[in-house]
């Protein structure tokens, strides 16, 4: 099978290469024969990659351990799911995956324009083969995952015990969705620059894919910190970790995009800017996967001793060459239809919108990669902690809660004083009495209190939009206030849905600036019977226990938690003891939205630090997380959101056969 | 190009440029340099201020507080070493021969006060990007604060 597969990497190859040339001498000599050979390449890309992959995947579940990629990331004693997930637990499985995707996505682009698109797609085809070229061969030529061990292995190293979680499982794959994702717009995009058809076709044909991408890379971040939260025992979620940014850059990146993309269809303005953010953002997320699989971070001696980071690089810097070279020559092209009538405006709303993640893109790429390129150009070690990205991060990310709140109200063209009293006067004040009652309960922390304030502004918007809507549909096709609002959705999902992923982000953002302002922690060593509180709550220690299974030693605590007197839940922070790897790792026990009874105010984080075997000490700490929950919720809201916006015209063939009914239901009552 | 335009251009660009260096700016104020243990001893002028060291920990000179809350140890490049107390939890990943990053300052008895440890758990896969195995364990699983 692992030869089969092999075979199948060399096929690919070779399919992708005729592919990209077939593309490119169909689109030049005019041959719609050789456009489609070029497309029909792709589709087979697709299969042979799948067959590949599951060659390795079936290498995993099987033991194969003359495979050096097997016996390096699995084990035979891991569970099946960790051995599928340990494909892309190192290097070599990793860029298989992604191209794997990559070719799916490909091929899915190719069926969905078999009549669409025509012009468009020898460059589409071409660009997204010319991606897959390159990860077939850095697979077939610098990582294989088929190389052989050379001499025989019992057993795997097996993957690291902290990669063995649910969500480390699945938070890869999910970013990688994302980052291919972002592919097919850029791609349509090249298509666009190389066709010279420049309209709004190819930001119409990609929403969905772009939304698709934004998506996953966002459910993709969201699982990352949530499994930072609950599996490494530091009390947080986001460290500004150089990996942890690689996925955030290509998603604020995506954000902007798909903000001002919207600019483009109503009034045909931001063109080259949209082709630009296009661009940063597929370079952002070949950037993200190169980061995060080259061992750049670690050290940049590992990089250029590394055989991939090189070649990365020159990718990376080519594809970027070529696509701003491609937009500089349609660049006389692109003239707006056009222009900024007032700074009180829509327009000058999504501009700024633009300008603050682009900002906030922009830090976090300078604070990601200033360190790389300073150890780089000056052989000197540098960081630059959470503080400095709070600094800059904290301030942009307020005064984009702001523009969310005022760009959906706010009039296009030039907003009169009438309009911006008429839809602005409501939430300020809401916004204004939100400070008052905080500050009223004793918050003095000026950040969080504007956070807070700003927060309720932008949903007293949203509230205020979805109600006046629902008003009209209950003047106008007299439905009760409820029906009125399921309608007004439904009719309106990319509108709507939209603002529900705002709902979602200001509740993180809610949660965000609760959890960070108001951290505590409590450090405490304790013997059996004693207890240490934090906040309104009493940990009581009153039991422990020892267990063993096949893989590990269990060493576990009984907390008994009460708040103000009143018994509320049992915590069990444990320490495992893997017996394969030689260190332990700390098991976090939470009292928060997944307890039951939930609690969605304040988690209450705890882990058992050590214990002293001598003594009979146990250090425990604690940390009170006030509404983290929140932006586990939000994340929910999102997902849900986005779920609205993309469904649009399964819908609308719906309620346009249902029209009639509805109408006649309508004159009936 | 209309004035208009211009304006709007001219607009973007400053407060783009504007915002830019002010991020480059504040950058290089809070930037810390990792030195080695060698440079660490070599310069000084470290001697006194708040610095980050990096290097490994030196087999059989560690010895933990009885409870986990804290450690001394010295850490090493290879050649020359520095005796470093650290009184907060010690993480998982920390362990002789693994690399090291302590930031803090020198007191006046010669040890380091490391107020962070951060530790990486040397590579065990593949000798060269460990962190692309498994890039999570060096980073906050392993911050102490």
């Amino acid at each position: 099978m692992a030869d089969f597969g092999s075979t199948c990497l060399v096929a690919g190859l070779i399919a992708s290469v005729w592919a990209v040339l077939a593309s490119w001498l169909g689109f030049q000599h005019r041959s719609s024969e050789l456009v489609r050979s070029g497309e029909r390449a792709a589709v087979a890309v697709a299969l042979l990659l799948t067959f590949s992959s599951l060659a390795l995947i079936q290498a995993f579940v099987t033991d194969n351990f003359s495979l050096l990629y097997v016996a390096q990331n699995s084990s035979s004693s891991m569970p099946v799911i960790y051995k599928v997930s340990a494909l892309w637990g190192g290097q070599a499985g990793s860029l298989l995956l992604w191209v794997w995707i990559l070719a799916i996505y490909a091929a899915v682009v190719v069926m969905q324009n078999r009549s669409r698109n025509r012009e468009l797609m020898p460059g589409v085809t071409g660009t997204l083969m010319g991606i897959v070229v390159f990860f077939v061969a850095m697979l077939q030529f610098v990582s294989n995952p088929f190389a052989p061990t050379g001499q025989p292995v019992a057993d795997g190293h097996g993957l690291n015990p902290l990669l063995q979680n649910p969500f480390m499982a699945s938070h890869p794959p999910s970013l990688y969705l994302g980052y291919v994702g972002v592919a097919v717009p850029f791609a349509f995009a090249m298509g666009a620059l190389f066709s010279g058809r420049l309209n709004n076709d190819w930001i119409t044909t990609t929403r969905r894919w772009s939304l698709f991408a934004w998506f996953f890379l966002g459910i993709g971040i969201m699982q990352g910190g949530y499994w930072a939260y609950v599996e490494l025992g530091w009390g947080g979620y986001w460290a500004w970790d150089p990996v942890e940014n690689a996925s955030l850059m290509p998603w604020l990146a995506m954000t902007a995009f798909i903000h001002s993309v919207m600019i483009q269809e109503k009034k045909g303005m931001l063109k080259i800017w949209n082709l630009l953010l296009v661009i940063i953002a597929f370079c952002l997320s070949i950037f993200g996967t190169f980061i995060t699989r080259s061992g750049v971070i670690s050290s940049v001696h590992s990089f250029t001793k590394s055989n991939l980071g090189p070649f990365f690089a020159a990718f990376w810097v080519l594809t970027m060459i070529v696509a701003l070279g491609m937009l500089a020559w349609r660049m006389g092209r692109l003239r707006s239809e056009n222009q900024i009538e007032s700074l009180l405006s829509r327009e000058t709303a999504f501009l700024l919108n633009n300008i603050l993640f682009i900002a906030i893109c922009f830090t976090v790429f300078w604070g990601t990669v200033y360190p790389i390129l300073s150890e780089a150009i000056q052989g000197a070690r540098t960081s630059v902690g959470p503080p400095w990205f709070n600094q800059w991060i904290v301030p942009l990310g307020l005064a984009l809660i702001f523009v969310t709140g005022v760009g959906p109200l706010i009039a296009w063209r030039r907003a009169s004083g009438q309009n911006l009293r008429r839809n602005f006067a409501g939430p300020l004040l809401v916004a204004a009495a939100a400070a008052v009652v905080l500050l009223a309960a004793g918050m003095r922390h000026a950040r969080a209190l504007l956070a807070f304030a700003l927060c309720a502004f932008v949903l007293a918007t949203i509230a205020l939009e979805f109600y006046r809507g629902a008003r009209a549909r209950m003047r106008t096709a007299h439905e009760t206030f409820l029906a009125g609002l399921a309608s007004l959705i439904l009719r309106n999902k990319r509108r709507y849905g939209g603002y529900l992923v705002h709902v979602g982000m200001v509740m993180i953002f809610v949660g965000i600036a609760g959890s960070s302002a108001f951290q505590q922690e409590q450090v405490a060593t304790l013997r059996r019977g004693e207890s240490f509180s934090i906040g309104p709550y009493q940990l009581a220690f009153t039991d422990t226990s020892s267990t063993h299974d096949d893989h590990k030693d269990v060493l576990s605590t009984t907390l008994s938690v009460s708040r103000r007197g009143e018994a509320v839940a049992t915590l069990r922070p444990e320490k495992w003891y893997f017996r394969a790897a030689d260190q332990p790792t700390t098991e976090v026990a939470i009292y928060g939205m997944f307890s039951w009874p939930p609690n969605f105010s304040d988690d209450l984080y705890t882990i058992l630090v050590d214990n002293d075997p001598k003594g009979g000490g146990y250090t425990f700490k604690a940390y009170l997380n006030p509404l983290v929950s929140w932006i586990w919720i939000g994340g929910f809201i999102l997902i849900l959101g986005t779920h609205v916006a993309v469904l649009p015209e399964f819908e609308r063939r719906r309620v346009t056969r249902a029209r009639p009914a509805m109408e006649a239901r309508g004159v009936a009552s | 190009m209309s004035r208009r335009r211009l304006q709007v251009i001219i607009g973007g660009i400053i407060i783009l440029g504007g915002i830019g260096g002010l991020i480059v700016y504040s950058f290089n104020q809070s930037l810390v340099y990792d030195h080695s243990v060698s440079e660490f001893l070599g310069d000084a002028s470290l001697r006194s201020s708040n610095c980050r060291i990096y290097g490994k920990v030196k087999p059989d000179t560690v010895v933990r507080a009885a409870a986990g809350l804290g450690v001394t140890f010295d850490v090493t490049d290879g050649r020359l070493r520095v005796p470093v107390i650290y009184e907060k939890e010690i993480p998982d990943t920390f362990k002789e021969n693994g690399d090291v990053v302590v930031e803090g300052r020198l007191d006046s008895t010669g040890t380091f006060r490391a107020h962070h440890l951060l530790a990486k758990c040397p590579s065990k896969y593949e000798s060269e990007g460990m962190e692309a195995q498994a890039p999570y364990n060096a980073t906050p699983a392993a911050i102490g604060s």
